[in-house]
């Protein structure tokens, strides 16, 4: 059976008056590629960060069973946008040897990029070294806060198909939250979303059915698949 | 032997400026990856402040103003880090508030006196060798600083919450960072004065950014265009009769301006 990496039970967030997440519990096993979604302020962020320990929830419970995590935020590297700094040093600022580094940027191809600035790379290519980086201390869960925004579909394919990769062949456990509904339906192995309440977890294909679309967005609301 | 070189003065003015101009862009770089490299400006006010009570009190007010400018400098990254005021706010309320103490404490010596007036412009060419010894050792102490907390200072400058999340104390680095800039903002004013200090701490890095092809190089070109700076502003002070810490600046700014050019052909 599939150890537990983490286990959240009815838990839920306030901040001042407001209700953010509502008694929402949720598992997520050793393996799991888990796409969190929901509509923009749905909570998914606030849930993100009470997983990462950065929030105390209001109530209830988040149990994370490893300590060995790794996070890629949306915005990483935000303060430095202009300033030289190469991809091996964006990298290498997590600590590592050269050997560790040197297998990280093999594993998220991007080894022939180490000596570019970061600044001359695509968002997507830019992505994959906040992903080496992150991956540097063999952590058994990669969370990923809406990694693909500004990103061109091509690039994107590309990003699912590492992130893929590092699920199936290397057995890391991945979250990746996102608001692109029908993009993450199709590349992950489970969905949980959520608009305050957890609406739906499970197999994303059932998820396609209308009813469940229109309580997480709303009525009148119907998907428009990609096609990348 | 050059006409400069044989004054004892002259040699002091060397040696603190080379310091000062090692130090300023090692710190500057940190501050501009962070978007905050206004404080180096808010802390010199309050340096101004540091400056006065010295001199109100007859205590060396260098170290007055290393305390008080620390002080003020880990207040500033307590209440920027708490989240509730963004950071040039809080800078905005500093600066202003370092110079009113300062105004309020100059008129109660009975207005300026030339003591004063070269700490807020710089005299680099009048500072003695009491005064190089604890620059040497604080510059000294700022260089392994930095050395030592290389990694940590730059993930947490580059990526402050994946720094949180990969186990770094960031808040205690930012700590660190802020009392290596308010040692640097003391030592630099005897050498370009308290309303140029900014000036030291920005503008070589700033160039550095333009030719660097890492971070690590833009250490390099910072540290050497500080040091070309330093030396031909007090080559050109000393022969053109110019106050030194202005020269330097303008120096600074030419650097710039070269490197700019250069870069755009």
């Amino acid at each position: 059976m599939k150890k537990e990496i983490i286990k959240i039970t009815d838990l839920s967030f306030s901040y001042k008056s407001e209700v953010i997440l509502h008694e929402v519990s949720l598992t997520v096993k050793e393996g799991d590629f888990l796409g969190l979604i929901g509509p923009n302020g749905s909570g998914k962020t606030t849930l993100l960060k009470i997983i990462l320990g950065l929030l105390q929830p209001t109530s209830g419970r988040a149990e994370l069973m490893t300590k060995k995590i790794g996070y890629v935020a949306q915005k990483a590297g935000f303060n430095a946008i202009g300033f030289p700094i190469t991809v091996e040093e964006v990298i290498s600022m997590a600590g590592g040897s050269q050997e560790e580094i040197e297998r990280v940027l093999e594993l998220t191809n991007i080894a022939s990029k180490k000596k570019r600035l970061l600044n001359e790379l695509s968002g997507g290519q830019q992505q994959r070294v906040f992903i080496a980086r992150a991956l540097l201390h063999n952590p058994e869960l990669l969370i990923l806060d809406e990694p693909t925004v500004g990103i061109d579909s091509q690039s994107q394919n590309n990003f699912y198909k590492l992130l893929k990769k590092l699920n199936q062949e290397n057995g890391l456990t991945l979250i990746l939250v996102s608001h692109e509904l029908d993009v993450v339906a199709k590349e992950v192995s489970s969905v949980a979303c959520i608009n305050k309440n957890l609406i739906y977890h499970g197999q994303p294909q059932e998820l396609l059915e209308t009813d469940l679309i229109e309580k997480l967005y709303g009525k009148n609301q119907r998907l428009i698949a990609h096609h990348h | 032997m050059l006409e400069i070189f044989q004054y004892s003065f002259m040699i002091r003015a060397l040696i603190a400026g080379l310091i000062v101009a090692a130090i300023a862009p090692l710190i500057g770089n940190f501050l501009l990856i962070r978007r905050f490299s206004m404080v180096a400006d808010t802390l010199s006010h309050i340096a101004l402040a540091g400056v006065a009570i010295g001199l109100l009190t007859h205590t060396q007010p260098i170290l007055v103003t290393t305390i008080l400018t620390t002080v003020i400098a880990i207040l500033i990254e307590k209440i920027r880090s708490n989240q509730k005021i963004a950071g040039d706010t809080v800078l905005a309320m500093f600066l202003p508030g370092g110079l009113a103490v300062s105004v309020i404490l100059i008129s109660i010596a009975n207005g300026f006196n030339s003591n004063l007036f070269s700490y807020l412009f710089g005299s680099i060419s009048t500072v003695t060798s009491a005064e190089i010894w604890p620059m040497l050792i604080l510059g000294l102490v700022t260089i392994s600083t930095v050395i030592l907390l290389y990694k940590k200072l730059l993930f947490s400058s580059f990526d402050e919450e994946g720094a949180r999340l990969s186990g770094i104390n960031v808040r205690l680095i930012s700590y660190i960072l802020m009392t290596l800039t308010a040692i640097t903002v003391s030592l630099a004013m005897r050498v370009v004065g308290i309303l140029l200090i900014g000036a030291l701490m920005v503008i070589p890095s700033v160039t550095a950014m333009q030719v660097a092809k890492s971070f690590r190089q833009s250490f390099f070109y910072a540290i050497l265009f500080a040091v070309l700076a330093v030396l031909v502003g007090l080559f050109g002070a000393f022969y053109l009769d110019l106050p030194a810490g202005a020269a330097i600046v303008i120096v600074s700014l030419g650097i710039f301006g070269v490197v700019s050019v250069k870069n755009s052909v």
